[in-house]
């Protein structure tokens, strides 16, 4: 293949304006509005709509509020919800989750389960933070699922 | 033969039959909850309400029967009208419940409302509520909320069963299905009620909560509890069983099962299922491996052939075991071993037969394949004496070493044959758990349960069904056919069947009866053998 070079004008060819040009965008940027953030010390807010890590509601009493009706785990598109529903032990429930695991490694954090759930039990946070160093800290268990209410207010974003 | 046309299709249809069965015939669906096709017509729901020309009003399609000429429409303005109205009805004082409903997903409330029903309802004042759950009997639970009075279980206990534990009670909005005061649904066929319900008004106590039914793998199977062979549907879930159901079949169970058989799986997870061949060494028995157990059958085998004779070796065929398994345990004793001492076991029958008004049989021979094992057994005419028999040569030293095939469901040997078994000298023993046959055992094989494995019973009728398998094998357990195969082989066979279907094809050219049959051509309904 031949390559054409393209033929510079006399301007082109003394490199002065492009030079000038180069600085201009780069002196602009000095005055700009700053976009690099200091994270860890300084934390990114995340924006409305932001899906974060999971959390289990708890209803007015304090119980959870999933009904285990695996219609989060049925839409999950990559199969990270585990749940195991068994006999209410209150008077006006029915079905509740005795084990109620998401696997945050697999989790691709589409929020389908959050659209499917008909009594507003899960519901993705703004948390990003969830570096851990075992695998099994990324399973997340019902528990710490119904704890990442508290564990919310302690991150203010 | 009468002329019809539904939906402007023109077809011939047998005389006597109902519009419904006719719109079937055609491969058109009417919407219905209150017909069963095994129950009387009751014509209550009137979800099945069709339009025929010059006929004044909408005619329910599952009592009227067709007349020549008729001109029928089944989704005419009217028609849709009325279903949707229908359907509004029912649902005033449904609960909506779906997502903590058992029968979701196989609800056919559910199908039809989302099918031909309204996405809003008009009904703003308060639902009519009821006591949420009962205990109907032990199987059982209703929730009167979720009913939409078709009466099936009700026809089902007074026709099927015989039994009439329920009935109707109140009127109107408080109508709703009870057992009457002071009785339970407690017959052997209350499981059935749960299957009939088209809606989660009836629903099963073992089920309850489990799994959402649209996980579940459906395999097409055959009971193992009594000589009758329902076919079943079985299941399952991460390699557990979670609940079983009768699969239509007019010439066995017609649409029903036992409740014996629906929730007697259990034994398949039991806690002491074997995993691996066991070796007895002094009181204990102990894991060894296949190769190791393999040797050490081949030379006790061998030695007890050397020193007492060939006669010395006998072998009990197994009434619960497929007929591949049974089958090459006769290869074996006859082929191989060249022994003529073949028994079958035959279980003391401790419960009667049970024999409902609509003909639905419980057989009181509780092993799957008695006459399979029979025909397996029975070389050149000649019978297989029963297992009490052979017990008797064993203790009177004539058997020296026993092979048995176990994997009875449930096994209570009495007290002199346990004994009996115990003068063996060598005692290899095929079982999924412990049981009273491993007591003695030198050597235990692990075999698999109806669940896990492949092969063909034969039914009371002689009727040859297949199983398939539903989950995994436990550990290194294996079929009862590849182990009796390997032993076969050990003992200077020569065969090798990769699989129960091959073994299946040496039956066909090897038993009476069995001439006429495959494998495949045996289907999901079986086939009766010559």
């Amino acid at each position: 293949m031949r390559v054409v070079t393209p033929k510079l004008s006399i301007i082109d060819r003394i490199y002065i304006p492009a030079l000038v040009k180069g600085l201009y965008t780069t002196i602009k940027h000095f005055f700009m509005r700053r976009f690099t953030q200091e994270y860890p010390e300084e934390k990114r807010k995340p924006f409305p709509g932001y899906r974060g890590l999971h959390r289990l509601n708890k209803d007015h009493l304090g119980r959870v509020k999933c009904v285990a009706c695996y219609m989060c785990a049925t839409a999950c598109p990559s199969q990270c919800i585990e749940i195991e529903a068994a006999e209410a032990p209150w008077k006006d429930r029915e079905k509740y989750p005795v084990k109620f695991e998401i696997n945050t490694l697999r989790c691709i954090f589409c929020g389908m389960c959050e659209e499917a759930c008909p009594e507003l039990s899960i519901q993705l946070t703004y948390i990003y933070e969830m570096a851990d160093v075992t695998r099994e800290a990324f399973v997340r268990r019902k528990d710490d699922l119904l704890a990442t209410n508290e564990f919310w207010v302690l991150k203010e974003y | 033969m009468a002329n019809i046309k539904i939906d402007g299709k023109e077809l011939q249809v047998p005389d006597g039959i109902t519009i419904l069965e006719a719109a079937n015939i055609a491969g058109i669906e009417i919407p219905h909850f209150c017909y069963h096709k095994e129950l009387s017509i009751r014509g209550s729901c009137r979800m099945c309400l069709v339009e025929v020309e010059k006929m004044p009003k909408l005619t329910p399609a599952c009592s009227t029967i067709i007349k020549d000429g008729m001109n029928i429409f089944t989704s005419s303005e009217k028609v849709i009208k009325n279903r949707k109205g229908i359907l509004e009805f029912l649902l005033i004082n449904h609960p909506l419940d779906c997502p903590i409903c058992d029968q979701a997903g196989e609800c056919t409330l559910q199908d039809y409302v989302y099918k031909y029903g309204s996405a809003v309802s008009r009904f703003a004042e308060e639902k009519e509520h009821f006591e949420r759950r009962k205990e109907l009997g032990p199987h059982v639970l209703h929730y009167a909320e979720r009913c939409v009075l078709c009466g099936r279980c009700i026809r089902f206990c007074e026709e099927i069963s015989g039994t009439c534990e329920l009935e109707m009670f109140n009127r109107g909005v408080r109508c709703e299905v009870d057992v009457f005061p002071g009785k339970k649904l407690d017959n052997k066929l209350s499981g059935n009620v749960v299957d009939l319900c088209p809606v989660g008004a009836m629903v099963s106590k073992e089920f309850l909560f489990k799994s959402r039914v649209w996980w579940l793998t459906r395999t097409e199977s055959i009971c193992p509890l009594c000589s009758r062979g329902c076919n079943i549907e079985i299941d399952s879930r991460d390699n557990k069983i979670l609940r079983i159901r009768p699969r239509p079949n007019p010439e066995v169970n017609s649409q029903w099962m036992c409740d014996d058989g629906r929730f007697g799986w259990s034994f398949v997870h039991r806690e002491d299922r074997l995993t691996s061949p066991l070796k007895r060494e002094g009181e204990e028995l102990v894991p060894i491996s296949w190769a190791n157990a393999m040797n050490l059958v081949k030379e006790r085998l061998s030695f007890i052939i050397n020193n007492f004779g060939r006669e010395a070796v006998a072998a009990i065929a197994s009434p619960y075991l497929p007929n591949e398994d049974n089958y090459l345990l006769r290869v074996l004793l006859h082929s191989v071993i060249r022994s003529p001492s073949i028994a079958i076991y035959q279980p003391a029958q401790a419960e009667e037969q049970m024999v409902f008004p609509s003909g639905f049989t419980i057989e009181a021979d509780k092993s799957s394949n008695l006459v399979g094992a029979q025909d397996m057994a029975t070389v050149d005419g000649k019978q297989p004496i029963s297992h009490r028999q052979l017990l008797q040569k064993v203790a009177s030293g004539k058997v020296r070493a026993l092979y048995i095939l176990g994997g009875a469901p449930r096994i209570s040997l009495p007290v002199d044959e346990r004994e009996m078994l115990r003068k063996a000298d060598f005692l290899v023993v095929h079982d999924y758990a412990p049981s009273e046959l491993t007591e003695w055992a030198e050597v235990v094989f692990p075999n698999l349960t109806f669940a896990e494995r492949e092969g063909t019973f034969t039914n009371f009728q002689g009727r040859v069904q297949r199983l398939k398998p539903a989950l995994l094998p436990l550990g290194e357990a294996k079929a009862d056919w590849e182990i009796v195969q390997e032993v076969c082989q050990a003992m200077g066979g020569e065969m090798s069947y990769p699989s129960a279907e091959k073994v299946f094809e040496e039956i066909a050219g090897a038993v009476t009866g069995y001439k006429e049959l495959c494998y495949k051509g045996l289907g999901t309904l079986g086939k009766a053998k010559g």
